[in-house]
């Protein structure tokens, strides 16, 4: 045990010689502000092996413990873990650079990917009504198994590529980092709302012409009826407060896509986000787009409103579910929920914490933390 | 321009410098290289010799009928609840997909994300009819061999003939739709086959395909959706078993009453109500709903 320390505390001292009292280099190309960082460390060529050197680094830290077994200097070791997923900082600021492309991107590509990322969150909303409809397991599981398979939705978003308005709450990161314009973020997200409107709707058309709500003797036309209506019955309150909740998930999920590197890890990343947010009941803007009108058509439909009524065990009022319903009693304050929790909870919060100008977070935490634990 | 240099500065030294690179580094393909790689394979795909199409689309329904089958089996007297059944058999299902994904077979309905390579220029129509015709013919009959083989087995008289029953009732249910049904519940299932293909040409590895294929292709085996590989197998199959004694009394026996099937016919229940409407369907949502769309967002040159 004492000898392996004293070997790997050998390491650090790659370059012992002309460190005797060495400003550490930060990344920034702005010469520190903090007093507290001079300190001696070993400043082998810090600068332009920090990007992509996972594999170089490990190698070279290999190679040092060979040359320089006998040379005892105590000081901070340097271990790099050698990790495939993005640290939180690199997530940021790939979710910034990511900003700045998508939001100068063409209207009309925007919209039409836009129209994709509705109608895909359509087809995972009317997956999760068909798989939840008559589910004989009790109400929280069946809600976790709708929640896995809605899943679907952002799946093909996040890998396939979409504009969704709610996901697209993010990019105030890069507008906070005077990477976009004021205009371009307003034009980018109201193309893309605009687009996950019409691809909602194309898909309830759809879905209403496959007379899916027939399946089932109707049982899976009445639940979406029973899910439309409980939508439109909420108090503004709970319709803001469930819409914070959400988006601030669905922007939690993003941000632990930028992590992975790979499409199973965006995949089971994924999973568990959203699936929280769904199972717990809150409430989409662009799902709730499918939903809602989906209930308004079904509402014609007598045997629909019988199958919904045998199943609530009650007459329903559905005197709610309109148009008017939809854009006054829901869409409203979602939207305002949505765009508070994506842009203040996720978006500002982790600008704050990673991007803030003139922080050089990453390497200040690394080094005073070695410093404190190991000395 | 000043302001645009300043702009530039501050969101380095904000960023640092990983905000300018790290976004290539990814294993994943981005949807932009995933339009380049479909419109690659494309090309190669419509340039392929006739028989090693022919063979590779045999490939293709048998595994779509195997999958089918796996799917009726595990579905066919499940005490679960209606929507949890319809999910295990959906999630059974993928199992063909995933065959054909990773064994690189044709299949008619993915192969409609050719079509991308068409819109772009690289291919000409005659080049996609020829493939997409010689898919369907190879489907056809790969999945009507797995028919056969089926029959033979004898695996349709599992559980006292009600697995026969199973697949009667749905080949019956099938073969009684009205157009219009028929050939939306075809646009959504090619959507999502589509895009299961076009999810899987964003990854480097098996388990990632695996994945992504797992949401699309079950949701459209839940959902009911059409898709013409599998009512090639499971009408033919239904067509057969309509004429066993033993299958008709498990089918009074699940139906409570006797069940109506004079439309179960091979010309103008299968071909012409079923398959005519599912073919439309399935080739305008490929086609135009996801390669059309995806050409034109990402491949398309822009105008000057």
């Amino acid at each position: 045990m004492a000898e392996k320390k004293k070997t790997s505390k050998s390491v650090k001292a790659t370059k012992p010689v002309n460190t005797a009292k060495t400003v550490k280099t930060t990344k920034t190309e702005k010469p520190v502000k903090t007093k507290k960082t001079v300190r001696t460390i070993k400043a082998e060529k810090p600068v332009k092996t920090k990007k992509i050197v996972r594999t170089t680094r490990a190698v070279k830290s290999v190679k040092t413990v060979k040359e320089t077994k006998l040379v005892e200097t105590p000081k901070t070791t340097k271990v790099i873990y050698d990790v495939d997923a993005y640290s939180p900082p690199q997530i940021a600021a790939r979710l910034d650079a990511v900003a700045g492309v998508k939001a100068k991107d063409s209207a009309a590509n925007t919209f039409l990917l836009g129209v994709n990322a509705g109608a895909f969150i359509a087809l995972g909303a009317q997956f999760a009504t068909l798989v939840i409809s008559d589910s004989g397991l009790h109400a929280g599981l069946t809600a976790v198994v709708g929640a896995i398979v809605f899943c679907l939705g952002l799946i093909m978003v996040v890998v396939g590529g979409a504009e969704l308005f709610t996901g697209n709450c993010m990019i105030f990161i890069g507008y906070l980092d005077k990477r976009i314009t004021t205009r371009r973020i307003v034009d980018h997200w109201t193309i893309s709302l605009i687009g996950n409107f019409v691809g909602s709707l194309l898909v309830v058309f759809l879905v209403y012409k496959a007379q899916q709500f027939s399946f089932y003797d109707y049982v899976v036309g009445g639940k979406a009826l029973l899910i439309a209506n409980k939508k439109v019955n909420l108090t503004f309150t709970s319709a803001f407060s469930k819409a914070v909740l959400c988006n601030a998930m669905v922007c939690m999920a993003v941000w632990v896509c930028f992590s992975a590197r790979n499409v199973a890890d965006k995949i089971m990343t994924l999973i568990f986000p959203i699936g929280g947010f769904v199972a717990s009941g809150f409430e989409h803007l662009v799902a709730n787009m499918y939903f809602i009108p989906m209930g308004i058509i079904l509402k014609s439909k007598p045997e629909v409103v019988a199958a919904a009524e045998k199943m609530a065990g009650k007459t329903l009022d559905l005197s709610n579910l309109t148009w008017k319903g939809f854009i006054v009693i829901n869409q409203f304050p979602v939207f305002l929920g949505n765009v508070f929790g994506g842009v203040a909870l996720a978006g500002v919060a982790f600008w704050f914490i990673y991007l803030r100008p003139r922080l050089n977070f990453t390497f200040t935490i690394k080094e005073d933390f070695k410093k404190d634990t190991l000395s | 321009m000043s302001d645009q240099d300043k702009k530039e500065e501050k969101s380095i030294s904000s960023a640092t410098q990983l905000a300018n690179t790290p976004f290539i580094d990814i294993d994943a393909y981005a949807p932009k290289m995933m339009a380049n790689r479909v419109g690659q394979v494309g090309i190669s795909k419509a340039n392929m010799g006739f028989l090693t199409t022919l063979a590779l689309s045999i490939l293709a329904g048998v595994f779509i009928a195997l999958g089918a089958q796996l799917m009726m089996m595990v579905t066919h007297t499940a005490t679960s609840s209606f929507g949890l059944n319809a999910l295990v058999g959906g999630v059974t299902f993928t199992m063909a997909l995933v065959l054909i994904v990773i064994t690189g077979a044709e299949l008619f309905t993915g192969n409609c994300l050719i079509a991308m390579s068409f819109f772009a220029g690289k291919i000409t129509s005659g080049d996609l009819s020829r493939n997409l015709i010689i898919a369907f013919i190879g489907n056809l009959i790969g999945a009507l061999s797995i028919v056969f083989w089926i029959y033979i087995s004898a695996q349709w008289t599992a559980h006292n003939h009600l697995l026969g029953a199973k697949i009667v009732i749905a080949a019956n249910d099938k073969v009684n739709l009205t157009f219009g049904v028929a050939f939306a519940r075809g646009v959504l299932c090619n959507v999502l086959v589509c895009l299961g293909i076009w999810l899987c040409y964003s990854a480097r590895n098996n388990l990632d395909k695996v994945l992504s294929l797992l949401w699309p292709i079950s949701c459209l085996i839940a959902c009911g959706f059409e898709h013409c590989v599998v009512n090639m197998w499971l009408i033919p199959m239904g067509l057969i078993l309509k004429g066993n004694r033993f299958v008709m009394e498990a089918v009074e026996r699940v139906n409570g009453g006797p069940l109506d099937v004079t439309n179960l016919t091979c010309g103008k229940g299968f071909i012409v109500d079923n398959l005519i409407p599912v073919v439309l369907g399935n080739l305008f949502g490929g086609i135009i709903l996801v390669a059309g769309v995806y050409w034109f967002v990402f491949l398309r040159t822009p105008k000057k």
